[in-house]
Formats: structure tokens, sequence, C-alpha cells
């Protein structure tokens, strides 16, 4: 017999191990294969009483399957979850029911019941994994280490500022991926509140050697313009007029191609494009002055303020069988037009993020102001702003992507890029946010 | 393992495309979604989870005509966009509700053939008004219908269209008796809605067809010349092409016949813009058309008096000579005829008009970025890139869709033997261009086992649907060798495309293939 079996609404708990009526049960866990969301599982209660207290039990139980199926389909009310511990050492695990129903087990049922004794099958359908309690993570950047109460992040990632928070491996439990809560407060005091909040996880590609950024000053034969609000004090002026040429370059180290092993990265253009709009760029990669890669064209359709998103590539451009010796590549960024016309924009930085996991946060209206949270919260699948001056929390967002996730056992690095609320979404290097990352550690076996 | 929901994300966006999503208490995944290479994302189709509660689903319906995007979680990349346009959900075994967009109509119009009180059968063809509501156009975008109607009173016709308004403004819920095993959302590319708009452009033809008399040409000195003033009636100006004219010979003339454009010199014809000719044979001994093709085609403005001009070569003869067609009701009112009795022009006995016909032409490129422009009215701009080096007239009577238009256009290619293709960028922005070269030493490839390899040999995610790109055979050369010796099978060109979430795969058609698929279907609706 489990340690520990119940039923749990989040605030009342319906005992399978013991009771008035129930003497005990048992219950082996399955697991489903990898790729199975739900599992099916078997519980066998014994009881003893009247015929009428036994079937009150499988009444009662009938009830929480009835309501864990009715949260699973409409997403509205208390979640159900079957709770178990195996041994008494161990961390309870909780796993979401889906459906079940309840039946009579053993032998025919009107002859045990007047005897005083039956035994009820529950059969369920639940996640495929067990969840522990919910608990946060130490984030560590340069602002701080080990933080849990949360820690700053920047707009900007160079000498002095992070854009990213690292979680260490050895902090995250369980066995397998595991959605995380993120809660991104707003720490810049303006009233141009934030609006869109970009944010991609790495874990795959070395999250603490990868070089995430290209400085526009470090661009192939340009003249940096100072500026203490760019990324690294500089940005760059990049022009043309031709209908079709390269029109910035970079030389790609080997040192960041073997750290991202050929994983998949988006790449994005930070700075501004204030020029006439009608054009497009695109990423192409070259072996010396030989293009070995080409991105899809982006059209620039509208004169932009933030980041032009030029899309997403493997760095480097082919898978290989192992890592340790890559061939440096120039990053080229090359333009298309139809008719010569003379267009400017300005650099600030290439920034590079692994896209493991990579999520969006979209405002539908008032964003969120200083000193309250965006709560992308993985868990329950829901996005929502909190901390306001009047309490309360608001569906004022939407996000898109992939479930955001942490990968056990190695080290994870989320970066993350803001932007304002007024009109095109201008991108404020000076923005900082405080982040503070829970999650629920999984696994699927108890 | 691919998995229809967590591959993607669906966003329903605002009417307004602001970057917001209406919250749906389910989730919506992708079933597939297609491309073409005319046009960009087709069509798409989503998924709700099975076991989802039908009340919960039924909520779908009030995004109907939204617009909608589908990212791949996987890359944070847009791959399909378009409106939603249809939503089905299954009442028990029998029925279904839904709606769809296919059957609104905001702007009727009725066209019929007009019966007099007191006669036996039609005289004329009229039209209606077009009457619309404003409400839904606001709502849902314009979308126009032509109704016609045989024998029709005034009357008839407005009250028929009237009808046709009021019950095909709303979106009305669809009640179908055949059962559907689960919910079918269906979302249509932003290239379709060409079709809810009529295209009709006035310029490139400029005429008179009306006659009830003839006007000799070099029969006698006082109608050595005939010509005929006038002014564009069209709202943009053309470029003229040719020139119509009702005549016939009389006797056996052996002269050409010219016909001139002029200005207007001070109320009469002034110096020549553009000449055509015809010799004697080219015109018939009954009067019939005959057309005047320009040697050059000079663009004529608006509110400017033109001249026509028409002239024998050889001196006068009562014996041999020409006739042309007048109107001597007058029904051409912005010009005057005149005839050249040797030494001025002077106006005819009996006034009339000219029966005639200009025909102007216009590049079609430039026709089909006017009508992307005028009905793309969920386009954010237009750029053709290409031009075509085809001309043709452009005049257009409303009778057709923007679709239907544009599409007989971007069909006749690009001078000489190329095709265009269209592109719906994620920003609505439409791109007209021309189709890429086949480069055999650097072109994209397939290979036996259907991955797509770009000019570089890296493979190209499926789930990009890529069109538009001729492709390399690139496995199994010695049957594509074999198979190039009575038809090149070596190369072929990726017309359109379906990604299907369920298996993960990418189905592209090849230009002037046949789909098995749609061949098996066709085959099995004939039994």
């Amino acid at each position: 017999m489990p340690y520990t079996l119940n039923l749990y609404d989040g605030t009342t708990t319906y005992d399978l191990t013991d009771g008035t009526y129930i003497l005990g049960c048992e219950y082996v866990p399955n697991n489903g294969s990898d790729n199975d969301k739900s599992v099916s599982d078997t519980v066998v209660v014994h009881l003893s009483g009247t015929g009428a207290q036994m079937l009150a039990v499988k009444e009662t139980i009938e009830n929480w399957l009835a309501w864990a199926k009715s949260y699973y389909t409409t997403k509205v009310g208390d979640k159900i979850y079957l709770r178990a511990k195996l041994d008494a050492a161990d961390d309870l695990g909780s796993s979401l029911i889906h459906s079940g129903f309840v039946e009579w087990s053993g032998r025919a049922p009107t002859t045990t019941i007047r005897a005083g004794y039956a035994m009820l099958r529950i059969v369920l359908t639940r996640d495929n994994w067990w969840e522990e309690a919910l608990a946060t993570l130490p984030l560590t950047n340069g602002h701080g280490t080990d933080v849990t109460s949360g820690l700053q992040v920047d707009n900007r990632n160079d000498s002095t500022r992070d854009n990213w928070v690292e979680i260490d491996g050895a902090d995250i439990e369980g066995t397998l991926p595991a959605p995380i809560l993120l809660d991104f407060e707003n720490t810049y005091n303006s009233g141009d509140r934030m609006g869109r909040l970009r944010y991609s996880n790495n874990f795959r590609s070395n999250p603490n050697s990868l070089q995430t950024v290209l400085e526009g000053e470090d661009a192939t034969g340009v003249t940096p313009i100072a500026d203490t609000g760019s990324s690294g004090g500089n940005y760059i002026s990049v022009s043309w007029s031709a209908t079709q040429s390269e029109i910035v370059e970079w030389t790609i180290p080997s040192a960041l191609l073997q750290n991202a092993k050929g994983n998949l990265c988006k790449v994005h253009w930070v700075g501004e494009g204030i020029t006439v709009p009608g054009y497009w760029l695109r990423v192409k990669m070259q072996m010396s002055l030989t293009d070995i890669f080409y991105g899809a064209w982006k059209y620039v359709e509208r004169d932009w303020h933030d980041m032009l998103d030029l899309g997403t590539m493997r760095f480097p451009p082919y898978l290989l069988s192992e890592y340790s010796s890559v061939y440096p590549l120039n990053l080229v960024i090359e333009q298309k037009q139809t008719s010569s016309t003379s267009r400017t924009m300005y650099l600030d930085a290439l920034h590079i993020h692994p896209v493991d996991t990579y999520r969006s946060l979209v405002p539908k209206g008032y964003n969120t102001g200083y000193q309250a949270s965006l709560v992308d919260d993985g868990i329950d699948g829901v996005v929502y702003t909190d901390g306001w001056s009047t309490a309360g929390k608001v569906g004022n967002y939407v996000g898109y992507g992939a479930t955001p996730e942490i990968m056990p056992g190695v080290d994870n690095r989320l970066s993350f890029l803001m932007f304002s609320s007024t009109i095109g979404g201008y991108y404020t290097p000076e923005r900082t946010g405080s982040v503070i990352i829970k999650y629920k550690p999984r696994r699927r076996a108890l | 393992m691919p998995d229809p929901f967590d591959d993607f994300s669906v966003l329903i966006l605002a009417k307004n495309f602001e970057p917001v999503k209406e919250e749906l208490p389910f989730k919506i995944g992708v079933s597939g979604y297609a491309w073409n290479s005319i046009g960009g994302p087709d069509w798409a189709r989503l998924v709700a989870k099975e076991d989802v509660n039908v009340f919960a689903l039924a909520q779908l319906t009030q995004f109907i005509g939204h617009p909608i995007e589908i990212y791949n979680n996987a890359t944070g990349d847009k791959v399909w966009w378009g409106q939603l346009t249809s939503v089905k959900i299954p009442l028990g075994d029998n029925y279904s509700v839904g709606v769809s967009l296919d059957k609104l109509t905001n702007k009727v119009k009725v066209v019929y053939s007009y019966t007099t009180p007191g006669e036996t059968q039609a005289t004329i063809v009229k039209e209606t008004a077009w009457a619309s509501d404003t409400g839904s156009i606001n709502e849902f975008g314009t979308k126009e219908r032509i109704i016609p109607m045989s024998d029709a009173s005034d009357t008839q016709a407005e009250n028929r269209r009237d009808v046709v308004l009021s019950k095909g403004k709303d979106v009305n819920p669809l009640v179908e008796f055949a059962g559907i095993s689960e919910p079918e959302i269906q979302a249509s590319g932003w290239w379709q809605t060409l079709d809810w708009l009529y295209y009709s452009h006035d310029a490139g033809i400029e005429a008179n067809a009306d006659e009830d008399a003839t006007q000799d040409l070099g029969s006698a000195a006082g109608n050595e010349k005939i010509a005929q003033s006038f002014q564009l009636s069209s709202s943009t100006p053309w470029n003229i092409f040719n020139c119509s004219l009702k005549m016939n010979y009389v006797g056996a003339p052996t002269d050409d016949v010219y016909v001139n454009i002029k200005s207007d010199s001070g109320g009469l014809p002034g110096s020549v813009v553009t000449t055509a000719v015809l010799t004697y044979v080219d015109f018939p001994d009954t009067a019939d058309w005959v057309t005047f093709n320009f040697a050059t085609n000079p663009l004529l403005s608006l509110g400017t008096t033109y001249w026509i001009e028409i002239d024998r070569i050889d001196p006068v003869s009562g014996t041999n000579y020409y006739q042309v067609a007048v109107d001597e009701g007058l029904n051409y009112t912005s010009g005057v005829l005149k005839l050249w009795n040797g030494s001025s022009w002077v106006d005819r006995g009996t006034d009339a008009d000219l029966s005639f016909k200009l025909g102007g032409v216009e590049e079609t490129s430039v026709q089909i970025e006017r009508i992307l422009t005028n009905l793309g009215q969920f386009f954010e701009g237009v750029e053709t890139v290409d031009a075509s080096g085809i001309y043709s007239s452009q005049f257009r009577d409303g009778g057709r869709s923007g679709l239907f238009e544009v599409m007989e256009l971007i069909n006749a290619g690009i001078d000489p033997d190329k095709k265009y293709l269209v592109d719906v960028q994620e920003s609505r922005f439409v791109a007209v261009y021309e189709e890429p070269e086949q480069n055999e030493y650097k072109t994209w490839s397939v290979t036996d086992d259907g991955i797509l390899l770009d000019d570089l040999q890296t493979p190209v995610d499926p789930k990009l649907c890529t069109v538009g790109r001729w492709v390399q055979l690139a496995g199994n050369s010695p049957i594509i060798d074999q198979l190039s010796l009575t038809a090149d099978a070596t190369f072929a060109f990726i017309e359109s495309a379906e990604y299907n979430s369920n298996t993960g795969g990418w189905r592209p058609k090849m230009r002037d293939t046949r789909d098995p698929i749609d061949d098996m279907m066709s085959f099995v609706e004939t039994w």
C-alpha cells in the first residue's frame, strides 16, 4: 500500500489509504511513454461498513472524479490532483486527474456488501508525470548570486549590464523539463509602461559560455558612435543605396559556434530603422567570402524603433558530430530593394538567443506599470499582471510560443528583451526588471 | 513526435490587427495548412481538443472574420497568416451548427433585364444602384455581390437587392443536417479576399457606337477628310492603342486610309499625336468595324480635346471611295464632327457624330498593381517588383471579381516567357515578382525521402511550407536520367504545398503535374 494516496483540490484532501470506512488501498502507478501526455492508473480501495456507508464512499469518489473532468474540459474551477508518496521519506508527488470512473471490484458486489466488505476500483487518467511542491529557483547574474527575492535584469547585455538570469543545474530538481512561473516586475520608473516582453531559455548551448551579443561596433570596418545609452557604449550607422548589397558583417568567433552546437537561435537586430521602409533584409553566413547559408528575406515595411526579428537559424548552420573545433564564419546582413534608394539604419547590437524555449508576451492593453509584475505561469497556462496599487490579478496579456520550461541537471539561462508601451513598441535600452522564477519539480515516476 | 497542439501557437487578433488575442478556455491546434506560389498563405485547418466543452467551442464563432496567425513554437516564427472563415460544431451524430463568411454579403446590386409594362419581352438591361450596410462593412470589410434577374421591373429588382442585403449582412448561423465527427475550424489566406469585390476600370475605352447614317470619305470635294473631336470620359488618363470605325468601300478604291489622332487647335484638328493606316484590302464591301492600330501609344490627358481625323491617300473620286458610319442622333456629347472641303473644316450639312471606338492598352503589371491597391482592403501595401512588358486593354466593366481579373493578368506572365509569383507577406504587404531562374548550379533540391534542401544544401523546415521555388530532384539520378530521354524530369517548380501537423510532413505540388490525391477523389466522385 502506498504511504500516501489522496485526492486533493487545493484545499481539501480525501484520503484513499485510511478513513472511517476505508481499510486501505492498492496502487502501483503506471508510466506512460515520453510521447504520452496522459497515463491511466488503477487504484483498488478496500472498504468496510454497511452497504449504504460503502456506497457513500463510492459516490464521494465519483463526485471527485466528476469535478476533475469538469476542470480538465473547461479550465474553470478547482484542479483535482492525485497525490502520492510510496514511502515516508519520499517527496509528495501530485498528478492532475483528467477523468475517471469508479466500479465495484472483486466478487459480486451485492454479496460482499452484505458481508460488510467491498472493494472499489478507481480507473483514472492523469498527467503522465508527478510534480512536487512549488519552489523558487535561485537566480544569478552580474547583479547577484542565488537570489530568490527578485534579481535585476537589464535591457542590454554588455560588460556592466545583463539581460539574462542563470539557474544552476544543481538547483533544478526532478528528471523532466518543468514549466516555470515567471514573475517579471517592471522596475523602470517611468510613465511609459512596459509593453511586450520576449524571453527565451538556453540549456542546450553552453549557457554560461555562449556569447549572445554581437555589438554593432565590433562589425567589420565600421565607425562606432559613442553613446552611453547603447549596448557596449556605442552604436553604428549603416547606409546603402544599391538594389542589393551586403551592409554589415561580423566574424563569428569559433567559440560562439562551438558553444551554440548547431542550436536554433533567433537573431534580433536591436537598434533603429528610421529610413524609408520598403526593403528586405536577410542573414547570411559565409566561409571567407563564400555564402554557405541564407536566412529568409524579411520585409521591413514600417519605420521601426525597437527590434527587427531577422528569423531563426542554426549556429553554425549545419549539424556536426561534435563541436570541439568549428571553423569561424562571417555573419553578414544583406539588403535588397526594388529601386536604388538611399537608406540609413542604426545598429546597437545583434542579439542571438537560442530558442530551447521561446516566449512572446503581448499586451492586450494597459501594459505593465512601474512596480507591477507580468506573470507568465507556464504551470497553470495563464498570463496576467499583478502587484497593482489596487490589489488583484488581471489578464491583460497574452503569450505565445512553447510552454516556458527549464531542464533539470544542466544550467539554464533565460534572456529577456523589454519594449515600451508607446505605439510601435520602442526598444528602450534603459529598462530594467526584477525576475523571480518558480517551478514544480517534475518526474515521470514516483 | 508531431503534435498539432504543442508544435504551434494560434493567435486570434482583433479586427484592427492589434497584436492581442481573445482568450479562449481551450487550446486550438493546427491540423494543417497550405501555401500557394500565387498569394502566399492559402488555407489552414485548426483543431480543438477532442474533449473540449461544446459551449466553450461555440465562443469561437464570435471570432469569425478575425485575423489569425500561426506560430511555430520551436522557432517563434510565423508560418501562416489569414482570417478565420468558418466554424462548424457537431451537435450529436446527425447535425452540426456553425458560422461561415461564405454567405456574408453587405453590398449588393441587381443586374436585370427590364420589361417595359405592356411589352412581351425584356427590352434593355438595367442595374440597380449599390445598396450596402455600413455596420456590416465596418465589422467584416466589404463583400459585394451582383445578383442577376430576368424580366424584372425596377421595383422587383430593388426589392430583391434589399432582401439579399438584409439576409446577408450578418453572419448567420448555419445548421446542416449532416453529422461531423469533430469541430471544423477553417481559415483562409488574405489573397482570397480579392474575391470579395468586383473590379471596374473605366479607362481604355472612349466610344460612340450609335449609328444611323453614313458619311462618304473622299467621294467629293466636300468630304476629302472627316474629323471628330473627343475628350476622355474616364477617371484616369490612358495610352491610346487603336481606333475602330465602321466602314466599307464603294466601287474599287485602291488607296490607303489614314487615321490620325490630332491635338486641338482653336476648335479644329491641330498637330498629329499618332497615326495608323490601313490599305484598301482591309476594307469590306458592306459596313463593318475595321481597326486601325496606332504606330505609337501616347498618353492622352483628361480634360483635353483631341481629334480623330480620317483621310484617304488618293484624290476624291465619285466612283471609288469609302464610307464611314455616323450618328445623326448626336449621342456623343464630348465632341463634334467636321468635314474638310479642300480648303477648310466645315460643319456637316446634317449634323452628326462619328461612330467610333477608341481603345487603350496598359502594361499588365500596372493593372495588377491597381487591382491590388484598389481592392486589397486588407493589404497594407503593394509593390510590383518586375514590369511585365505585356500590354492589354485595361477597361473592365465591373462584372467580375478582383481575384478573377488579377489572376488573368498574373497568369499572362512576364514577357517573354516568365511567370509571376505573388506573396502576401506577414505584414500583409503584397509582393509581385518574377519567378526565380531555374539555375542548374545553384538551386534547391528535394531528396528521395522528401526533404527540401535550399541552394546551400541546408534542410528547410517543412513547417515553412516552401513554395515558389525550382527544385532539382536530388535522388535516384539514374531514373531521372532515364526519364529525361523523353521528358526532362530534372527540375520541377513548387506551385503549392501543404503541411500536415499529424505527420509533420510537407507535400508539394509541382507545376503542371497531376495530384494523385485529386485524381483519386475525382475518380471516387465519378463513381
